[in-house]
């Protein structure tokens, strides 16, 4: 109960609820433009992170990434344009609902379902991370090792690009985190006598360049800003009878959304999208799929929300990032001592339930804020993207100046951001290589202790039970694809041979 | 989640299509492996007769970029049915001359900002941003003041930041 209490105290402050509030409406209207992405609205927003306390820094992440990810559902239904890259699911789903006049409960479904399946993932979180927590804390350098692999290889293995683009991404970002000193012997590498570089590259400037940056390198001048020529009064109205009608669906996006999540380097696109297909195939009319049929929405957009909380159990039982954007704020929790792991359960536990709290806050306020945004919402289309390119370049310049109140900063966006877009036009996916910046010195440290402890026997990674389970699963994961790519190469001439 | 639809079709109009863009990056990543490998083999390791030390991970990550590079080469070379490749229409590749602006701003703001100092740097970048990305010049000549003094105004008065100062501002 004391716990509690201090929670409450650390969350139930001026500087953390004005965070809260504000992040929120940030997220909200990022979300809603097309083209601008929930994972850029929280890298615009990390700079300011350093001026804050731990808990207030935290929600703002949190907040801005979830009304960021519900609101790129309005753009979704109204122009057939999705927000943010988890609505792209259910887009075309949602603006079939409005081409039938029910472009209002297809916002609304979305929105509760969101706020629903959230909520869903907070309770998961909130009663599975502590007990993980327990168990975490027998973690030796070992078992960290493989945790860290296992996330990273599920980053890899599922991003958009396949497997190759996905591991060069990946690796791209583990040979950028060797910048810098040496974790255990502080021998500089790749730094050329360099002081800026002796100290590795920042992960905020090197985020700012690859979401911000590698966005607006892709913007074409001269668009003209979509309009919807739908009035949407109130998204809420008849949407509790459409979820109670679809409850079934409802609990399986959320629970299979927070599974999806709670898996390292998989996110909620991916619940997303899995949720969508499920829902079809598990339901009695697939044919009303894709022609307006709410069932589909209902699942999906459960799901994305879920898997946003569950990301959290990987990240703060493990300081394991599940996404992009939880990479994005372990980087945060490291920068203000907040070191995620198991110990921030056991000794520090009013800190995650702070966070607990903040998630429940930020998905309770989806609701009113979500009305707004769609009552706003054809405002918001019109706001000229030429004005906000201006904005978010000074922002970006500001943001990437202030890590360490030097240019180099700028300079390593400007890097970063010609590596995204290069990146982007080879279909390289970018979240594996922010993934692998954060996770690069985790990895290696735990790594070369083990190998030290080991005296360099491979084998050693896998005597410990759990250790030897996650490197396992670890294993079988790398191998499937690959057995059955080479099946498929062996069965390929034979059925051309018959043919 | 497509994976193909932003690759760029051969010229070739043979009986499938290479991507010469997967070549050109998967050579480019294997080149990189190459040089990246050489640098690390320079580091000492820890421990005699063993290669654990801070050259071991540059070390694995050199080898992941030759094989997988010249993997991801390989693939591209292999000629695919046209109907495997999207429409580049899919994709926002932007344009050519906007990128050069973009690009050739920063680097003006960082060879400038920390000689004339942020305010004027920062403005002069945003009007030039918002005037190429299709604004009207008095419209983004407005915002890009409004918006740069503003943003001065809260990172330098009330979140302390330090930002360069000029001889005028």
């Amino acid at each position: 109960m004391d716990v509690l209490l201090q929670s409450l105290a650390l969350v139930l402050t001026p500087e953390a609820l004005l965070s809260i509030v504000v992040s929120c409406l940030f997220g909200l209207f990022v979300g809603a433009v097309p083209g601008l992405t929930a994972t850029m609205a929280v890298a615009l927003l990390v700079p300011f992170t350093f001026y804050m306390s731990p808990i207030p820094a935290i929600a703002t992440v949190i907040a801005c990434t979830a009304m960021a990810i519900s609101a790129g559902d309005i753009p979704s239904a109204l122009l057939r344009m999705p927000g943010t890259p988890s609505s792209a699911a259910y887009t075309e789903e949602a603006y079939a609902m409005t081409r039938k006049g029910m472009g209002s409960q297809a916002i609304g479904i979305s929105l509760v379902a969101s706020c629903i399946g959230g909520l869903f993932g907070f309770v998961v979180l909130a009663v599975a991370a502590p007990a993980l927590a327990t168990v975490a804390l027998r973690f030796s350098s070992f078992e960290y090792f493989w945790l860290a692999v296992l996330g990273l290889s599920c980053a890899a293995l599922v991003s958009s690009g396949g497997m190759i683009k996905g591991v060069l991404a990946l690796f791209a970002g583990l040979s950028i985190s060797t910048v810098g000193m040496d974790p255990l012997t502080g021998t500089p590498r790749f730094s050329f006598g360099n002081l800026d570089l002796m100290g590795g590259l920042s992960f905020v400037p090197a985020m700012i360049g690859l979401f911000a940056i590698g966005e607006l390198l892709r913007y074409t001048p001269g668009r003209k800003n979509p309009v919807s020529e739908t009035k949407v009064k109130n998204p809420y109205a008849g949407v509790l009878s459409i979820l109670g009608n679809h409850k079934t669906n409802l609990f399986r996006g959320s629970t299979f959304g927070t599974l999806i999540g709670a898996l390292p380097g998989a996110g909620g696109d991916l619940g997303a999208w899995i949720s969508y297909a499920m829902a079809k195939r598990f339901s009695k009319t697939p044919e009303k799929f894709g022609k307006g049929h709410p069932e589909g929405l209902v699942e999906a957009g459960a799901a994305n929300n879920s898997a946003l909380s569950s990301a959290w159990i990987p990240a703060m039982v493990f300081g394991i990032p599940g996404d992009a954007v939880t990479a994005i704020a372990v980087g945060i929790l490291f920068m203000k001592g907040l070191n995620p792991g198991p110990q921030l359960l056991t000794q520090n536990p009013q800190n995650f339930y702070a966070v607990m709290l903040i998630f429940l806050i930020a998905n309770l306020l989806m609701i009113p804020l979500g009305y707004l945004a769609v009552r706003a919402a054809n405002k918001i289309f019109q706001v000229p993207r030429a004005y906000l390119n201006g904005g978010i370049l000074i922002f970006c310049i500001v943001g990437a100046f202030a890590v360490n109140n030097s240019v180099f900063g700028i300079t390593v966006m400007i890097g970063f951001g010609l590596m995204a877009y290069v990146f982007h036009r080879a279909s390289i996916p970018i979240a594996p290589v922010i993934l692998g910046l954060v996770m690069g010195p985790l990895l290696e440290q735990n790594f070369l202790t083990s190998m030290i402890v080991a005296k360099g026997d491979p084998v050693a990674f896998f005597t410990r039970p759990i250790a030897g389970t996650i490197g396992a699963i670890v294993v079988l994961i790398w191998a499937v694809p690959i057995v059955l790519k080479l099946a498929q190469l062996v069965r390929r001439p034979k059925a051309q041979a018959s043919v | 989640m497509s994976d193909e639809r932003q690759t760029l079709p051969s010229p070739d109009t043979g009986e499938g299509h290479r991507s010469w863009l997967d070549i050109a990056v998967g050579v480019g990543f294997a080149l990189c492996g190459a040089v990246y490998f050489n640098a690390a083999q320079g580091f000492q390791p820890m421990m005699p007769n063993s290669i654990v030390g801070p050259g071991l991970l540059p070390l694995i990550g050199a080898i992941v970029f030759i094989v997988f590079g010249i993997a991801l080469a390989f693939t591209g070379f292999v000629k695919r049915p046209l109907q495997e490749f999207g429409s580049d229409t899919e994709m926002e590749t932007g344009t050519m001359p906007f990128m050069v602006i973009l690009i050739g701003g920063l680097i003006g703001v960082v060879l400038a900002m920390p000689l004339a100092g942020f305010v004027p740097t920062a403005a002069l970048f945003a009007f030039v941003a918002t005037w190429a990305s299709g604004a009207r010049w008095w419209g983004a000549l407005i915002s890009a003041v409004v918006l740069t003094a503003a943003v001065y105004a809260l990172f330098s008065n009330v979140l302390r930041v330090p930002l360069p100062v000029g001889p005028f501002f």
